[in-house]
This record gives structure tokens, C-alpha cells and sequence, in this order.
């Protein structure tokens, strides 16, 4: 059913356009699904926004277990060669490539320290 | 207002106004903007049903029945297999002997290389892999697979550069992929081998310690299940469902890298000088049954163990290979006699140089007469005739359960995959007959393993206790570490007994020490095998059985096993050679290694010498005194 309208007089206009303002301010049943739907808006921006840094932190997450799986790939391979570099025939060829070789026999002495003073010597003498 | 029916609609700026003043008005039915929400909602709801609809069909793609949801569901959620790290072997003083990295292959998909761009890429490929182009164009254009590996394990810095360029988005590289796979890497190569066994492909033990502890160095594998981009990678926000992976654990071995190292170098000396076709030396820790070294030739690279025939990487020519023991066997007759009481340290045998039993004309290696001989004669001797007329006093039955006693016929245990038992042949045995009795006597008609012998005599040595043989020292997982407990088997027999056959074994190794002195001392008579310590050892020179019955006439296996010092000994010694060439019975062969041998882990344990034990030419080794 349709607001009847009539005539006014300027003054009544704008008594009249006053007291429509708060009507229309108050948009009535409307009022409630507008801040329903600002509310909704603000939510799903809150989610995005959570999503997106979500997102951001996954990614980041994803690029430091790639780098992580290259670092321990790089431990690997320096293990590697630190195990190569120690094995035993390694270092008796690099001693024997140096000129070092094992004691003979007429070089060898024995000392016997079962029966000696067990007082320790001192380190720096006074 | 509240309950009226209709809305005035008013714009923010002012509206023309009609010609008698009023406020033109908007009338929006409420009637009709439900009608529009309710279309706008069943078109939405359309829409809803028709895409759960599509999702859910089941569609004809190349040839397949597809279902759509599956499909998305398969193309975003992953299931990814964690592969666990395989446990570090190390020797007993940390060095690492083997251990897994990760390590690339190059792998192309050929149907995303067109021909024109195939020749391109292999010219830049075999540029980098040093493969010829040609070969790699053929690769690349072959579209009968969209997976071929181009080349495995390529060094890292290949395939860093390959991954930078990739990344760099430039095309040289366009379309072939690096992958990373976990290698089985022995930094010590051929070193301990055969000990140590290999890892195939598919990451299991085939062969060793690595076969023998493949359940609990491998670990257990875990498994993600996530949603994953386009790259493979798991979304962060996607739902995420891990079960980490069970790194395996770490071994550490009682091989000591010094003798190790010591035992290999001496063995391929010797083979390398008599043209031999193999050998094996263990060393033995008496007292707690620790494998200190095992070295064996033919030997493999475990790296490229595919390389080799499978006889030589899948079985340990130690424990998996047996042989007749030949004249060492005496030490354990002399034992076993002294120990029934069948025979005392001087009862007395006549050695006739040959002896006939059952029909067979048996003898010594030179068909010489020795005379009357005590057991410690036999064994300095190593006269057959006695040996033969001793085990006959011993008697069948209990020759035989000592034989069972000092382990023969049956594992050692040693934590070694594929461990052989040997072959002993008993009244139980189908076709014995009492010849066999003799001939086992002097280690003749008896399969041993290297591992069996060595420790029956590292048994003798450590006064007749029996150690259980064994080469994992500790189990470890990060630092938590789990220790292996000697563990004394048995007394086979009383220290009395064993000291006894001690002493002799030291007079049989005095006999053969001009082998290696006579060049040195100039002298050809009985001396210390090694100047300063007294050792024990006994010679062997075995026949090769033929497998029809006989023996081979044109090769032996000479040995000596031993150890050192007699008293309170720390290690027993095996040294066997395969079919000497130069040397007809293989002692010559053997002798010098056992000496060398002996002789470098009397210096390694800082034993002191005892001066008076060398002969005239002798060095023996400088005894100072702490404060003179």
C-alpha cells in the first residue's frame, strides 16, 4: 500500500524531509540484514586474511623444508668426504706417499713403568 | 515505520520534483523482491546441484572409466612415503665404513621433448653428463615411456647446476628433472668387503652385517598424507597427517681399522707374490671372541657390488666357505686326546712314514719315518701316521662329540649373514666307514669354515673357555647405545689341558720360523718365529677336493693358525692361501704372513718384549728402564 503524499509548504518540506531522514535512517527491517551482511563481510575479510597468512606461512614453511632437504643433502655429501678423507688405507698411503713408514725392529724400545715412582712428575719446574 | 507495507525510497541527492511539489517515490513490492531472491537462490542452488552432480559422474577418459571427484581428490591429496635414513656402520674407532646419502639421477620425460628441442638438449646433457649425444637423442626421442632415467647417482655438482638452471627458468635444461635417491656409500671401498656385505637398489642388505642386521638398519618408513600444490609440495593449510619415519640404527664393529688395515695388506702381498688365486686372515680377540680384522681376497667394491659375479659379494670366504683343515686340525686332536685321557702329553706312537688301513696305503707329506712321537712331536712334525694312530685311541665316539664341542659341524653365530655349518661326517653319516675316522684325524675328510677353526683355537688359547664369535660392538641410536656382552660359551676343555697343547704349539711354531729367518739369520734351525714373544701356531697344507670322490692333484690351500702371546694370548690368528703357485704346499706361503701379522699387533698392544726369547741374528727389541 503506497505512502500518500501531499503538498507542503516549504517549511512543512522540511519538516517533513526531517522526519523521513530518521525514517530512512532507520531503514527499518532492512537495518538488520545490512549489518548482517557487514558483519558477514568483515568475517569472510577476517578469513582471508587468516587464509592468505595462512597460506604465506604454509608456503614459507614449504620452501624451508625444501632447503632443509638441501642442507642435509649437503651434510651428506661433506660426511662423505670427511669419511673418505679418514679411511685408514687413505691415510697410510698419504704416510707412505710422505715418506713414513713403520719401526724397524732395532729401532723399537720398550719402556717398563710397572715399578716406577707413581708421584707424578711436575709439569712446570719451579 | 515499522508496519507499513511499503517503502518510500528516497535518493541522497534531491530528486526533480514534479510540477505540484511532491516527492517522486519508488514503490518496491515486498512480494517482488522475494520473488527475485527466491529466482536468485534457486539459480544458485542450480548451479550447487549441477557441479556435486559433475563431480560425481563417472566419465570415459582416454579408454578409462574415470570418476571426476576421485580424480580432483587423487590429483590434490598425496600420500608420500618418507623414506627412513639407513644406519652408519663404523669400525670400532669411529670410521665410518659405511653410511647412505642422498644422491641424484637425471630423469627426462621424452613425450614434453619434441625433436626439434631433443637434439638441442642432448648436446647440452652430454656436455655435462659426458655422454656421447647421439645416445642421449636417442633417449630423449624414444616416447614409449614418460619416465627414463638418463644416468643414476651423477655427482652433486652436476645436478646443483642442472636444479640452478631450472631454476633460472632458462631452457637449457627444459624437461629433465633431478631426482634424489638414498645410496649405499663405503668411503673404505674394497676394505672389509666381504664382511660388510652391500646394499641393492631397493635399499635391502644382499650380503654380511648389512644382510644380517637389514631389519633394524634400515628403520621403518614413515608416511605424509596431505594435500599438495602443483609442485608436489604439501599446502600449509591443507589438512596434514604425518607418521614420521624410523631412521635405522647405527652399528659399530669390533673391527679394528689398524689391523684390519694390517691384515689385508699382508694377505695381498702374499697372494699377489704366489699368483694365488685367494686367501682369508682373521684376527680374533681371545678373550672376548671380538673379530678384530677379516680380510679376504677376492675382494669387491661394494659401491659397484654388481659388477662382480655373485659367488664373490654374496658369500664371505670366512664363514660361508669351508675347507679341509689339513694338518692345523692336529691342535685339536692333541687336545682332544689329552682332554678324553685317552693319551697323555708323553705317551708315544710309531711313526712308520705310511701306514695301511682299510685298503688305503695313508703317510706323512714326505712319506718320511719320524719314530716314536709324543703329541707335541706330532705336532711339531705334523706327522699323519701319528695323527692318524692318536685319533684311533681317542675312539669314534668321543673324537667325534668333541669335535661337536669345539663347534665344528655347526654355526659359530657369528651375527654374518649366510654362515656355513661345514661338513662333518660321523657314524651317523650315511656311507662312514672308519678310514674317515683316520683320515679326520690329521684334518683330512673334514669341511671347516676359517671362522669355525680360529676359534677352536683362540678356545685352546684362552685356557679352553669358548667365546662366542662376534662382530658388532655396540647398537646405537643417537647417543643411546647398546653394548655386546662376551659371552663364554663353554669349557671344552680343562686350562690344564689347554695350557699343554699351548706349550707344544709353540715348539711346532718355533719349527717353521727359518721359513722366514734362514735369509736373515743365515742359520736353518728352530728359532722364535717372532723374536721376543712366544707364539703358538700350527701349519697346514690341505688337498682341494675334486667333487668326484678325490682330490685335486694340481693345487692346495696352505694355512697356519695360531696365536699370540702363548700366555695369556690376546689374539688368535688364521691365515689360508688358495692354490699358491710358487709354493707347492703353501706353508711357505702362509708362515711369513701369520709372522708379520703376529708381529705388528705385539707392537700394536705395547707388549714389551722378553729379550731372551731371541735366537742368534735376532733382534728382539730394546727394554729400557724407567729411571736407570
Amino acid at each position: 500500500m503506497a505512502v500518500n503524499l501531499r503538498r507542503l509548504l516549504p517549511l512543512q518540506q522540511m519538516r517533513a524531509s526531517r522526519r523521513a531522514l530518521a525514517s530512512y535512517l532507520t531503514l527499518d527491517g532492512g537495518r538488520t540484514l545490512i549489518l548482517a551482511a557487514i558483519a558477514f563481510a568483515l568475517m569472510s575479510l577476517l578469513t582471508l586474511a587468516q587464509t592468505g597468512r595462512s597460506a604465506t606461512l604454509g608456503q614459507e614453511l614449504a620452501d624451508l623444508e625444501v632447503q632443509r632437504a638441501v642442507l642435509l643433502r649437503e651434510r651428506g655429501d661433506l660426511s662423505l668426504q670427511l669419511a673418505e678423507a679418514q679411511a685408514f688405507r687413505g691415510i697410510a698411503d698419504r704416510a707412505a706417499a710422505d715418506g713414513l713408514r713403520p719401526a724397524t725392529r732395532d729401532q723399537l724400545r720398550y719402556i717398563d713403568l710397572s715399578d716406577a715412582d707413581p708421584t707424578p712428575i711436575p709439569l712446570v719446574t719451579p | 515505520m515499522r508496519h507499513s507495507r511499503t517503502y518510500t525510497y528516497r535518493p541522497a541527492r534531491a530528486a526533480p520534483r514534479r510540477a505540484d511539489g511532491a516527492v517522486p517515490s519508488l514503490h518496491i513490492s515486498r512480494m517482488r523482491l522475494l520473488i527475485v531472491l527466491v529466482a536468485v537462490a534457486a539459480i544458485m542452488l542450480r548451479v550447487g546441484i549441477q557441479l556435486v552432480t559433475l563431480t560425481g559422474e563417472t566419465v570415459e577418459l582416454n579408454g578409462t572409466s574415470v570418476n571426476l571427484r576421485q580424480m580432483a581428490r587423487n590429483e590434490v591429496n598425496s600420500r608420500q612415503v618418507i623414506e627412513p635414513t639407513r644406519g652408519v656402520i663404523r669400525d670400532r674407532a669411529g670410521n665410518t665404513l659405511a653410511m647412505s646419502i642422498e644422491a641424484p639421477w637425471i630423469v627426462v620425460d621424452p613425450t614434453t621433448i619434441s625433436d626439434a628441442r631433443a637434439a638441442d638438449l642432448a648436446r647440452e646433457l652430454g656436455g655435462v653428463l659426458g655422454m656421447p649425444a647421439a645416445e642421449l637423442e636417442a633417449m630423449l626421442t624414444d616416447r614409449t615411456t614418460r619416465y627414463r632415467v638418463i644416468r643414476r647417482w651423477v655427482d652433486p655438482s652436476t645436478a646443483r647446476a642442472i636444479l640452478e638452471s631450472l631454476a633460472a627458468g632458462e631452457m637449457r635444461f627444459s624437461g629433465v628433472f633431478v631426482e634424489y635417491h638414498q645410496r649405499r656409500i663405503y668411503p673404505a671401498g674394497p676394505s672389509g668387503a666381504a664382511l660388510l656385505g652391500a646394499v641393492n637398489d631397493e635399499g635391502t642388505g644382499v650380503a654380511g652385517v648389512e644382510a644380517y642386521y637389514d631389519d633394524i638398519l634400515r628403520g621403518r618408513a614413515g608416511i605424509l598424507t596431505a594435500e599438495i600444490d602443483a609442485r608436489a609440495q604439501p599446502i600449509g593449510i591443507g589438512q596434514q597427517e604425518l607418521r614420521a619415519a624410523n631412521d635405522g640404527i647405527d652399528l659399530e664393529l669390533t673391527i679394528d681399522p689398524f689391523i684390519q688395515s694390517l691384515a689385508e695388506r699382508e694377505l695381498e702381498q702374499a697372494i699377489a707374490i704366489q699368483s694365488a688365486d685367494g686367501g682369508v686372515v682373521i684376527v680374533l680377540d681371545v678373550q672376548s671372541g671380538a673379530i678384530r680384522a677379516m680380510a679376504s681376497l677376492p675382494s669387491f667394491d661394494p659401491n659397484e657390488y654388481q659388477q662382480y659375479p655373485a659367488s664373490v659379494y654374496n658369500l664371505n670366504p670366512a664363514t660361508s666357505q669351508v675347507y679341509e683343515p689339513g694338518s692345523t686340525f692336529k691342535a685339536i686332536l692333541a687336545a682332544i686326546g689329552l682332554q678324553t685321557g685317552r693319551f697323555s702329553a708323553d705317551t708315544q706312537v710309531d711313526d712308520t712314514g705310511e701306514i695301511d688301513r682299510y685298503g688305503y696305503r695313508l703317510g706323512n707329506w714326505n712319506r718320511m719315518a719320524n719314530g716314536l712321537l709324543t703329541p707335541g712331536r706330532m705336532l711339531y712334525y705334523s706327522s699323519n701316521v701319528a695323527a692318524l694312530q692318536f685319533a684311533e685311541m681317542i675312539g669314534t665316539e668321543s673324537f667325534y662329540e668333541y669335535v661337536d664341542r669345539f663347534g665344528f659341524g655347526r654355526p659359530t653365530g657369528v651375527d654374518i649373514s649366510a654362515e656355513a655349518t661345514g661338513i662333518v661326517s660321523s657314524p651317523a653319516s650315511a656311507g662312514w666307514s672308519p678310514i674317515v675316522l683316520s683320515t679326520n684325524g690329521y684334518g683330512q675328510g673334514i669341511a671347516v669354515t676359517p671362522l669355525q677353526l680360529v676359534r677352536a683355537m683362540a678356545t685352546i688359547a684362552n685356557d679352553g673357555v669358548m667365546m662366542r664369535p662376534y662382530l658388532v660392538e655396540r647398537r646405537c641410536r643417537g647417543a643411546e647405545c647398546v653394548s655386546t656382552q662376551p659371552r663364554a660359551i663353554k669349557q671344552v676343555v680343562a686350562p690344564d689341558v689347554a695350557q699343554a697343547v699351548q706349550r707344544m704349539l709353540v715348539e711346532s711354531a718355533n719349527h717353521y720360523a727359518p721359513v722366514v729367518w734362514s735369509e736373515i739369520t743365515g742359520q736353518g734351525g728352530d728359532t722364535w718365529l717372532v723374536p721376543g714373544y712366544e707364539v703358538a701356531a700350527k701349519t697346514g697344507t690341505s688337498s682341494i677336493p675334486n667333487g668326484r670322490g678325490g682330490y685335486e692333484t694340481d693345487g692346495v690351500i696352505g694355512s697356519v693358525v695360531g696365536f699370540a702371546p702363548a700366555k695369556q694370548a690376546r689374539y688368535a690368528i688364521l691365515v689360508k692361501i688358495d692354490r699358491p703357485r710358487r709354493d707347492p704346499w703353501g706353508v711357505d706361503t702362509a708362515i711369513p704372513v701369520f709372522q708379520a701379522i703376529a708381529e705388528q699387533l705385539m707392537r700394536y698392544e705395547h707388549i714389551p718384549p722378553d729379550a731372551a726369547l731371541a735366537g742368534p741374528g735376532q733382534i728382539a727389541g730394546e727394554l729400557v728402564a724407567a729411571h736407570p
